[in-house]
């Protein structure tokens, strides 16, 4: 594949963490590595858009705050732009990169400072980045907060964040992201703690902003019909490994991974005269401090043979985008 | 007879800024056997239901109205002592977040023995005999017994819970948000345990959601909250294949579909309004695009538009149209309230 | 330059809330005037004080010691002559001086510890905190007196010693509550736009954090004075400023609980009292603050 056509380029990434004591299993091996994400690779090209799926613990939030540089990994590499990204260490390097790179956060009544009005803390990036005059950073808070919808600009320049609601305030979040015109931009769980009928509008939104600033996104949440909506490409973790990776509709359509066809299996369907089966997987989630050598799946796959047990399973691909990671795919 | 009979039910809120009507005229009927999905938004209402129907509200809330009948018996009649004798035995609330409320310094069997020994005037023998039972039938190891609640993942916490609220074998649940904070295959699994524990056990279930999709999957019949009313309801079949309600249909436009990609998702402008001060007519009319004069006038009833299905709408003549419009995204764009 | 600007700006939010807490709170608002009626006399009370605080009284040749309460000397005289009632007023400037100067030290010291402590963890917190424990060890009366005896028994001194050892509490509890606010989601949207640790602990942090400063700053007024009073009935005060502590000194060495001059040991002991619950009001109706009325109002 082209270089130059991929923004973000991740390969091995590690990152582990050691945790001081083990209040869960009072094992004899004295393992007190918890390996929050255990060897990723990925690329995304420019302008696309990629989703991070899986359930809570697979290590998608903590990829998501690698790639931006919130946490530094324990091993692989990350390439930004064709910069290796351990080369960003310096204060005015990483400064450089905050704004090329952005976040969406989760809660967005966490998500500003409730100290500040909306003008305050839509200027706080400018304020970093010194980005000209006082004028022209009225004049782009006034533009960003109409990109986002949320006119007459005016109403909501002087408010708090306690006087405006979540879905208002989540177009601030990302009003904030956007002004100083980064090319990267993740968003953790964006819309899980809005109300359902105000999630489209600001799903809609960042799709068309995606699109229309060429952004290149990462979606992560453990929602798969949202990613699909979302995403062009998607990547399904599981205990900090990739298990399945490829294009959104093929994945979903065409699971190959145990874990994947579970999750897509699981997902409640909207119509009463489909029912969803009882998917049978055993309970047992393993702690991610103490992981057995094979598969990382193999003590809940239904299909999970002799090999499973003994030897981590090389990636497969199936096309050329699609990817799993199992033993058993015919 | 209906297990539980729900007449015009009014709960309020008293606050400093005035009289929240959180909840403001709600009727509903449920068998026996029979679950409900209770869906709506934040603040429509629907926690209030479930803590008026079993009165452990807040203290600034007060019944201003209605009658909840409960196996014949109007419990509003009831004293605390009597309601007190009724939790847990006759109907047993599973709050949101109840999984966080596992006291963690004790473990589990001691919530176990709270309700078997003090509510239930068992003897320790056959309250850890009960317990056990309870736990084989929502599918927890027996070893886990003895652990403590930090020990547990969110799903054992809430089938844990969920034992809990089936121990002393009441015939109605009310299940607040009950898998709401799980991952999406411990869900299915909790999901299907309620269901095979109800269709064994005979429980009526009240299932409190905003998710249309778990409603779909473990209802008989739907109620439909908007601002503190029931704008629709009718069998779990009436509401998601002929949906006769122009929040409804909103609603189901804002659910993205796993399986269908091409589905554009659609949002309703606005927000709900304020309770304190209702608007005059249908709650939802500043936000409809169906509206018409009547609706910010007078206030639209339930209507039967078909046996057993019900819409507060005035624009019911033409709901074929609705339908048909409500799916273009073009009929949300805000036009101005 | 510009972080200065935002420094004032988070002061001047620190300031609006807490007018906004006293008008809350009604027990607040009687110590609030309680301070502001002492800060009044403090400032204007000399002016009317009917002799100085030091002068013997005469009348006719004859020394006017021990004197009863009378209109001509409110609250008697010493056994000494001098008048109690203008002692009093005069009292209440060191009091005062010595209560908000080591409050002020207290604040501003206490803060930064807590701040930094609180956002650096790590060896830098450590630090702080080992020696906020080593303050928390010295116990204070001893201190004083201590310093006092080498540095000598001026007012100053006394402000010293406290702005050396009585941050500690402010230190620990700015700190703890540093922890939590440090976790908030719109710390790491700070970290995220490019904000460098100085630029988070001074304008994201610290607008969060000021409510509390300002609310232990009021408490250590009331310890100040306290204090104060302490040191200077032990006689290690300062001989040249009467406080309220002194004159109790005075009353208790020229045994006047035996002669029942109770006008001369009482009043100084309900002033500083009044002082001390004053600042106790604030601090309880500090709850309000404590806990957060951010969430959102539906």
């Amino acid at each position: 594949m082209d270089k130059n056509r991929c923004l973000i380029k991740v390969k091995e990434l590690k990152k582990h963490f050691t945790v001081s004591h083990n209040l869960f299993k009072q094992s004899s091996k004295k393992s007190n590595v918890l390996k929050a994400v255990d060897g990723i690779s990925f690329e995304i090209a420019h302008g696309n858009s990629l989703g991070l799926a899986g359930e809570s613990g697979c290590g998608k939030t903590t990829t998501g705050k690698m790639l931006l540089k919130l946490y530094e990994p324990t091993g692989g590499k990350y390439f930004f732009n064709d910069i290796d990204t351990s080369n960003i260490y310096k204060k005015e390097d990483i400064k450089n990169f905050r704004k090329k790179a952005q976040l969406m956060f989760q809660n967005p009544f966490e998500a500003i400072n409730p100290r500040f009005t909306v003008r305050r803390a839509l200027m706080e990036p400018l304020i970093i980045h010194h980005n000209g005059s006082n004028k022209e950073k009225e004049d782009l808070v006034a533009y960003i907060l109409n990109k986002v919808k949320l006119q007459p600009v005016k109403n909501f320049l002087e408010k708090y964040p306690h006087q405006l609601s979540g879905g208002q305030l989540q177009r601030i979040v990302l009003a904030r992201a956007l002004i100083t015109n980064p090319i990267f931009l993740v968003a953790d769980e964006p819309v899980s703690m809005l109300d359902v009928s105000i999630r489209a509008g600001v799903l809609n939104l960042m799709r068309k902003i995606a699109h229309e600033m060429k952004l290149t996104t990462v979606y992560i949440s453990h929602d798969l019909s949202l990613i699909r909506y979302m995403c062009h490409e998607i990547v399904i973790m599981y205990l900090g490994k990739i298990v399945e990776m490829g294009l959104t509709d093929e994945v979903i359509e065409n699971p190959h991974h145990p874990y994947t066809q579970a999750l897509i299996a699981a997902v409640p369907v909207t119509d009463p005269e489909i029912k969803n089966e009882e998917i049978k997987i055993k309970n047992y989630v393993p702690s991610p401090i103490d992981l057995p050598p094979g598969c990382i799946f193999q003590n809940r796959c239904p299909i999970a043979t002799e090999i499973c047990f003994r030897i981590e399973p090389k990636i497969s691909k199936i096309n050329e985008k699609h990817q799993v990671a199992c033993h058993h795919i015919n | 007879m209906a297990l539980l009979k729900i007449e015009d039910l009014k709960i309020y809120y008293r606050s400093s800024a005035g009289i929240t009507q959180a909840v403001d005229g709600i009727s509903f009927k449920l068998e026996e056997g029979q679950s409900l999905g209770l869906v709506g938004e934040s603040g429509c209402g629907k926690t209030t239901v479930a803590r008026g129907i079993i009165r452990v509200m807040d203290k600034n809330a007060f019944i201003a109205g209605g009658k909840v009948i409960f196996n014949g018996k109007d419990l509003f009649g009831f004293s605390e002592d009597q309601m007190r004798c009724m939790r847990w035995k006759d109907l047993s609330l599973i709050p949101q977040a109840a999984m966080n409320s596992l006291n963690p310094v004790y473990p589990v069997i001691d919530a176990f023995n709270e309700i078997l020994i003090l509510k239930g005037g068992m003897d320790t023998d056959s309250a850890k005999k009960r317990a056990k039972e309870l736990f084989l039938m929502v599918g927890l190891d027996l070893k886990r017994l003895y652990h403590y609640p930090h020990e547990f993942s969110g799903g054992m916490k809430q089938r844990a819970i969920i034992a809990l609220a089936l121990a002393l074998n009441p015939k109605l649940i009310i299940a607040d948000e009950p898998v709401t904070a799980l991952d999406v295959i411990v869900q299915n699994q909790v999901l299907m345990e309620l269901k095979k524990l109800r269709e064994k056990l005979r429980v009526s279930l009240i299932m409190i959601t905003h998710d249309i999709s778990v409603v779909a999957q473990t209802c008989d019949i739907i109620a439909v909250m908007y601002a503190g009313k029931i704008v629709e309801k009718g069998t779990v079949f009436d509401i998601l294949k002929n949906a006769a309600h122009p929040y409804t249909l909103g609603l189901e436009n804002a659910f993205p579909n796993l399986k269908n990609a091409n589905k554009s998702l659609i949002s309703i402008e606005g927000s709900p309004p304020d309770l304190i001060n209702p608007p005059n007519g249908c709650r939802f009319a500043p936000r409809c695009p169906f509206q018409i004069k009547d609706c910010r006038q007078e206030e639209p009833k339930l209507i039967e538009v078909n046996p057993g299905h019900y819409s507060a709408c005035f624009m019911m003549s033409e709901i074929e149209n609705i339908r048909k419009k409500a799916k273009e995204t073009e009929t949300w764009i805000k036009i101005d309230a | 330059m510009k972080t200065k600007n935002n420094l004032l700006f988070s002061i001047k939010h620190g300031v609006i809330s807490v007018i906004n807490f006293f008008k809350r709170d009604k027990f607040a608002m009687v110590g609030a005037f309680i301070y502001l009626f002492f800060i009044l006399v403090a400032i204007f009370g000399p002016l009317f004080a009917p002799y100085s605080p030091f002068v013997m009284i005469k009348e006719n040749g004859k020394l006017m010691f021990n004197q009863d309460p009378s209109i001509k000397y409110l609250l008697g005289t010493t056994n000494m002559g001098r008048d109690i009632f203008s002692q009093l007023i005069y009292g209440s400037r060191p009091a005062l001086i010595v209560g908000f100067t080591a409050a002020f030290f207290v604040m501003v010291i206490g803060t930064l510890v807590g701040l930094i402590a609180g956002y650096y963890r790590g060896k830098i917190g450590n630090i702080l905190m080992r020696l906020t424990d080593v303050a928390f060890g010295i116990p204070f009366i001893p201190f004083v007196i201590v310093l006092v005896a080498f540095l000598g028994p001026s007012i100053w001194n006394i402000v010293l010693s406290m702005a050396l050892l009585l941050w500690r509490d402010t230190a620990r509890v700015i700190r703890s509550q540093v922890l939590t606010v440090r976790e908030r989601s719109f710390i790491e949207a700070a970290r995220v736009s490019g904000a460098s640790d100085l630029r988070i602990m001074l304008v994201h942090i610290t607008p969060n954090i000021l409510p509390l400063s300002f609310l232990y700053g009021t408490l250590a007024i009331g310890w100040a004075i306290l204090t104060e009073a302490a040191v200077s009935f032990l006689g290690f005060g300062d001989p040249r400023a009467i406080s309220w502590g002194y004159m109790l000194h005075d009353a208790y060495v020229s045994q006047a609980l035996s002669r029942g001059s109770f006008g001369w040991f009482v009043p100084p002991g309900i002033c500083i009292m009044l002082m001390v619950m004053a600042g106790f009001y604030i601090g309880r109706g500090s709850e309000e603050i404590l806990y957060p009325r951010l969430r959102k109002m539906d």
